[in-house]
């Protein structure tokens, strides 16, 4: 009894052990890829949002839920991450469905282009900060590349171990719980950097959308629709990666087939008022804070004019909740002034 | 002790597990990147003129021998100034793909971040018929011309012509019988 007492001890001490160590191993992204935090932050906000966006960095970077509420009551959440693959929006889609059920879904379809798994960092930022469900499991399995290894995500210290020499005071101020990098799923930058010299994509031997692509765009429709949720499928209007006509032609068909609304914000900068000298902070790739503001207006606007959608704001409970976003989020603006050096 | 002895066993298997020097990295600001390919107009520097042939296919421009996977530094101090400039950082991550164009707009290079953190030559593009290859094929010849120039050994690449020599491939994309790019692509980088 004393020695099976002793073995379990151990056995105890060694898991925590291990668990331990593994936490100060993993990535924190409380710095510079920040991105790598956001499917996280999801699971610590409270689950009743009515539109929901899926997708990669042309959500997350293009469009403000702060926005959105400040000015249509609109509570909405992004879950975006850095080179979201298609079935990864699907799998995430999947797992936010577990916590809730939003009136939209609002899909960037320029993740189509990608018909095959691409690179393990941005599969990894996509991926583990899901809570363990068979979504996440299909999506590991659906996301590796072909020298990945499924015990490498249960066990990430398996993978992890070699940053030992990269370990910084953040690992160990962080090991259970890392602060909030996004402002409900969005990445906020103020500073400008205008876009020139945008190069046109080489032409491509073949422009149709791989098989891969269309299965699981079928299965996000259709999860939309057993759910009663209507989706919305978008470009945003991000100048690069190239977004081909060909491309575009798929995608109003695709639309029209399926009854679906699809907005290419691409054709629509003028009226949204977006000026590229000052509305990007990387030369036409994302929007700034500026062009963030004027893209989630004007597509407030459709949503409250053309979904199910209501305004919220009458709501004090979570009113408040936005109010403390709010603070954080206009501090931030405060914060970002300072470090670009930029005046009112 | 049996006991404490495999535990600690167990742990440092784990932490070893895979500690191997081809070992990718992950989990830093740097995402993966390829290691320079050795080409053979790598030492090439400015006011050089015995400049050694690529292994592949090459386009001259101004005397210098363009090619894939030579460091962009030396394309730069070779062919001048470039006539316009863009770039696209990563998302997330640091590094930056680099697009730079010459000759009206007729040649485009863009450039991929090696493991040694420097520029390289990912691929070259031919836009427009200002620019022919050394060969003699331009934007705009037919399929005919095509075959004529680079031969049959090709690989039909949904109708378009992918001709594959040393690090790289040569494609030429045909658009109803007409040329309308043509690509010189660094295999080190694209499959």
């Amino acid at each position: 009894m004393k020695n099976f007492l002793k073995i379990t001890i151990s056995l105890l001490i060694g898991i925590a052990g291990l668990f331990l160590i593994q936490r100060i191993f993993l990535p924190k992204y409380t710095k510079d890829v920040v991105e790598g935090s956001f499917i996280e932050e999801y699971y610590d906000d409270k689950p009743d949002h009515d539109v929901v966006f899926i997708g990669d960095c042309e959500v997350y970077e293009n469009f403000s839920p702060v926005e959105l509420w400040q000015k249509y009551g609109i509570n909405s959440y992004i879950r975006g991450s850095a080179q979201q693959l298609i079935w990864q929006s699907y799998y995430l889609l999947e797992d936010t469905l577990k916590y809730e059920k939003p009136k939209v879904v609002v899909f960037n379809v320029l993740s189509m282009k990608y018909n095959e798994p691409q690179n393990e960092a941005y599969n990894r930022m996509s991926i583990e900060g899901m809570r363990w469900s068979m979504s996440k499991v299909n999506n590991i399995n659906a996301s590796m590349m072909e020298d990945e290894h499924f015990v490498e995500y249960v066990f990430p210290l398996l993978r992890y171990h070699s940053r030992w020499n990269d370990l910084t005071s953040d690992d160990f101020t962080y090991i259970f719980d890392t602060p909030h990098e996004s402002f409900k799923g969005y990445y906020m930058r103020i500073d400008e950097k205008a876009a020139s010299n945008v190069p046109e994509g080489p032409a491509l031997t073949d422009y149709n959308f791989g098989e891969n692509s269309y299965y699981y765009l079928d299965k996000i429709t259709k999860l939309c629709k057993d759910n009663d949720i209507e989706l919305i499928l978008i470009k945003a209007p991000s100048l690069y990666p190239y977004w081909y006509d060909q491309w575009d032609k798929q995608m109003v068909d695709y639309a029209k087939e399926h009854d679906l609304t699809y907005i290419n914000f691409l054709e629509l900068t003028d009226e949204i008022g977006i000026d590229f000298e000052h509305d990007t902070y990387d030369g036409g790739l994302h929007l700034n804070l500026s062009g963030a503001i004027k893209l989630s207006d004007y597509f407030g606007q459709y949503i409250i004019d053309n979904t199910a959608v209501t305004d919220r704001r009458g709501e004090a409970e979570l009113s408040a909740k936005w109010d403390k976003v709010i603070a954080e989020y206009n501090q931030e603006i405060e914060n970002q002034k300072k470090e670009y050096n930029i005046t009112d | 002790m049996k006991i404490r002895n495999l535990l600690i066993a167990g742990l440092a298997t784990a932490l070893l597990c895979g500690c191997s020097s081809g070992e990718k990295s992950i989990g830093g600001n740097n995402e993966e990147a390829p290691a320079p390919v050795e080409t053979a107009t790598q030492d090439v520097a400015q006011g050089d003129t015995a400049q050694a042939a690529p292994t592949g296919y090459y386009l001259t421009v101004n005397d210098y021998k363009l090619a894939v996977d030579q460091p962009m530094e030396t394309v730069i101090a070779s062919m001048g100034k470039e006539e316009s400039y863009f770039e696209a950082p990563a998302c997330a991550f640091d590094g930056v793909e680099k697009t730079y164009t010459y000759n009206n707009g007729a040649i485009e290079v863009r450039t991929y971040i090696a493991a040694d953190g420097k520029d390289y030559v990912n691929f070259v593009v031919l836009k427009n018929d200002l620019v022919s290859t050394d060969e003699g094929l331009s934007v705009g010849d037919n399929t005919e011309k095509v075959k004529q120039v680079y031969g049959e050994d090709y690989k039909d690449n949904n109708g378009s012509f992918e001709y594959t020599k040393g690090n790289m491939k040569l494609l030429i994309v045909i658009e109803e019988d007409a040329v309308v790019s043509i690509q010189y692509i660094s295999t080190a980088v694209n499959n």
